[in-house]
């Protein structure tokens, strides 16, 4: 009897031996491509302590943390971070909103809810380098589709991205056109997995509409507007393509975002110094943001899932 | 009255399709418009449509060339992709260990760093290596941005099949070989399908690495496009054209695997 355990025992910790390193030695590669990515970062970070201008290599030296309390004193800095955070706040408001009334719209499945789900689909299949063309075609004070529209309805020389008091709207417009399908497929797949058992008794008790929004079906949404919103917040703070193809940052300084801003301080002034520490900003922020959200989203995966 | 209601929100659905999909179909018919047409006021909403711009963009030197490379390098940086990330995300998925959700949620992270932040190390590296406007950087860039992603996205596919099966098959005397040929292979592949789908998405809308290391040897579709629009607005309709082109196939092939598209496009996060 003994022995037998014994055995048993033995066979058990004899599989468990290739089992354990086999993941590890799977996983491997994909780990050390991803250290690999930290590499170039800590290389930036490295180089945001420094002063380096490659157009000026004999000034090149160590400066601590110079760089930043120049950045910090700067008010072309701050403008940034205004400009980041209007324009963060801005798409990703819209987009939620937006994307919440389609998807709640579309939540019945039919033929034709599917098929206009679908038909949705497409900007987020377009590079935002080229959306942001067919806006410009749209836009264009001159002959664009979209000014001629709004001159019907009697507002002339609208000048879109343009001006200065107009930019931020209509780049704000085009990450609305793009990224709205995404936040309407997410919560639309929500609404979709939801239970139908308490909207049933709702409408047996004669609940109001408003009531059973507010009270049953966004409290049992929130993970997936959790998810939604951090996925595009990360997103939309580090939006690049399609601001830098619509403006470059203008006009002026009106839509000059962190990675925009770098950007410039890099290829136009050959800063390697400014650009590197503008992205560490950048990069603790989003890091910031994100660790808030992920605690949230795993808290709420495991209530709804009961593991992650 | 729900008659009505029911009315209305197909109405506003319609609506909403038709602003959704009219900037798509406004770059179209500019394409089909010559010059003067395009830029016309008030803008031309009828007109005798010409296939001329495509045939000059079919004409111009090199279209052929950076067509190759949109997807030289997509399919190239998806498959090196897959080869790293199947197995990792395989081992995640059916032995987790006491890290797997912390290594899964790191690896996640390395997704949030500002792509400008490292293209200042990238490009001076590339420079350095020789790699600038070569295919191989754009390859190697690709597929590195988007492992992180296709591993998770692996990880969420292969986490929903069922780990008994692999016992169950080897009771039934298959060797692993055939285990994985016959029983995980099956069951796995429209995941692996829907990741793949989203990584050739991903690296063929690529634009910013593309226009920042590459010229015109490695150049895709996107940084040629980009390149192409930055004198004044004077060729629209030809531009409109070439950027259809560009557009169609990733647009066609998304139609074509609608299911496996959705899943890709929300990064797994919906079935």
């Amino acid at each position: 009897m003994s022995s037998v355990l014994q055995d048993h025992s033995a066979a058990l910790r004899r599989r468990p031996r290739l089992t354990a390193w086999l993941p590890y030695l799977l996983s491997l590669p994909a780990l050390l491509v991803c250290v690999g990515i930290l590499v170039p970062f800590i290389t930036a970070a490295w180089y945001s302590l420094q002063r380096y201008n490659l157009a000026m290599p004999m000034t090149r030296g160590f400066i601590w943390f110079g760089q930043y309390i120049d950045l910090f004193t700067d008010p072309d800095f701050w403008n940034t971070v205004q400009v980041s955070a209007i324009y963060t706040i801005a798409t990703v408001g819209i987009e939620l909103l937006l994307g919440l009334g389609i998807a709640l719209l579309l939540r019945e499945r039919s033929r034709f809810n599917n098929l206009v789900s679908v038909a949705l689909l497409l900007p987020l299949m377009t590079a935002p380098a080229i959306a942001s063309l067919m806006w410009k075609l749209m836009t264009n004070p001159n002959f664009g589709v979209l000014s001629w529209l709004i001159s019907l309805l009697g507002v002339h020389d609208f000048r879109w991205a343009s001006d200065p008091r107009t930019a931020m709207f209509t780049v704000v417009l085009v990450d609305v056109w793009v990224y709205t399908p995404f936040m309407m497929i997410l919560l639309l797949a929500g609404l979709r997995s939801l239970p139908p058992q308490p909207f049933e008794a709702a409408r047996l008790d004669g609940v109001p509409a408003r009531f059973v929004f507010f009270r049953i079906t966004l409290p049992m949404l929130t993970p997936y507007l959790v998810t939604a919103t951090l996925f595009r917040l990360l997103d939309s703070i580090q939006q690049f393509d399609i601001i830098y193809a619509m403006t470059q940052g203008g006009p002026g300084d009106s839509l000059m975002v962190f990675q925009v801003r770098a950007y410039l301080e890099f290829f136009q002034y050959t800063n390697v110094g400014t650009s590197a520490a503008l992205m560490m900003v950048l990069w603790a922020i989003t890091y910031a943001l994100s660790n808030v959200f992920v605690k949230q989203w795993l808290k709420l995966r495991e209530r709804a899932h009961g593991t992650a | 009255m729900s008659g009505v209601k029911t009315w209305l929100a197909g109405g506003v659905a319609w609506l909403i399709a038709i602003v959704n999909f009219f900037p798509i179909f406004w770059m179209l018919l500019a394409s089909l418009k010559t010059e003067v047409e395009a830029v016309q006021t008030p803008p031309l909403f009828i007109f005798h449509p010409t296939l001329a711009n495509y045939r000059d963009i079919f004409a111009l030197q090199g279209y052929a060339g950076y067509a190759f490379n949109s997807i030289a390098i997509s399919v190239l940086a998806t498959l090196l992709m897959l080869l790293v990330a199947v197995p990792a995300a395989f081992a995640m998925a059916f032995y987790p260990g006491r890290y797997t959700r912390d290594i899964l949620l790191w690896m996640l992270s390395t997704k949030m760093l500002p792509a400008v932040g490292v293209l200042v190390p990238i490009y001076l590296l590339s420079r350095d290596l020789g790699l600038l406007d070569t295919r191989t950087a754009l390859v190697i860039i690709d597929f590195l941005s988007n492992l992180p992603i296709g591993v998770w996205m692996l990880f969420t596919f292969f986490r929903e099949t069922p780990k008994d099966i692999i016992e169950a098959s080897r009771i039934d005397g298959a060797n692993v070989g055939q285990t994985i040929l016959y029983v995980l292979l099956p069951l796995v592949a429209p995941g692996i399908a829907s990741t793949a789908l989203l990584s050739v998405i991903l690296c063929w809308n690529e634009a910013f690495w593309s226009l920042n290391l590459t010229a015109h040897n490695a150049a895709p579709l996107t940084a040629f496009i980009a390149s192409f629009s930055a004198p004044q607005g004077l060729f629209w309709a030809r531009l409109s054209a070439a950027s259809v082109l560009a557009i169609a196939p990733i647009l066609a092939f998304g139609w074509i695997s609608q299911r496996q598209l959705v899943r890709g496009l929300t990064f797994g996060a919906v079935k």
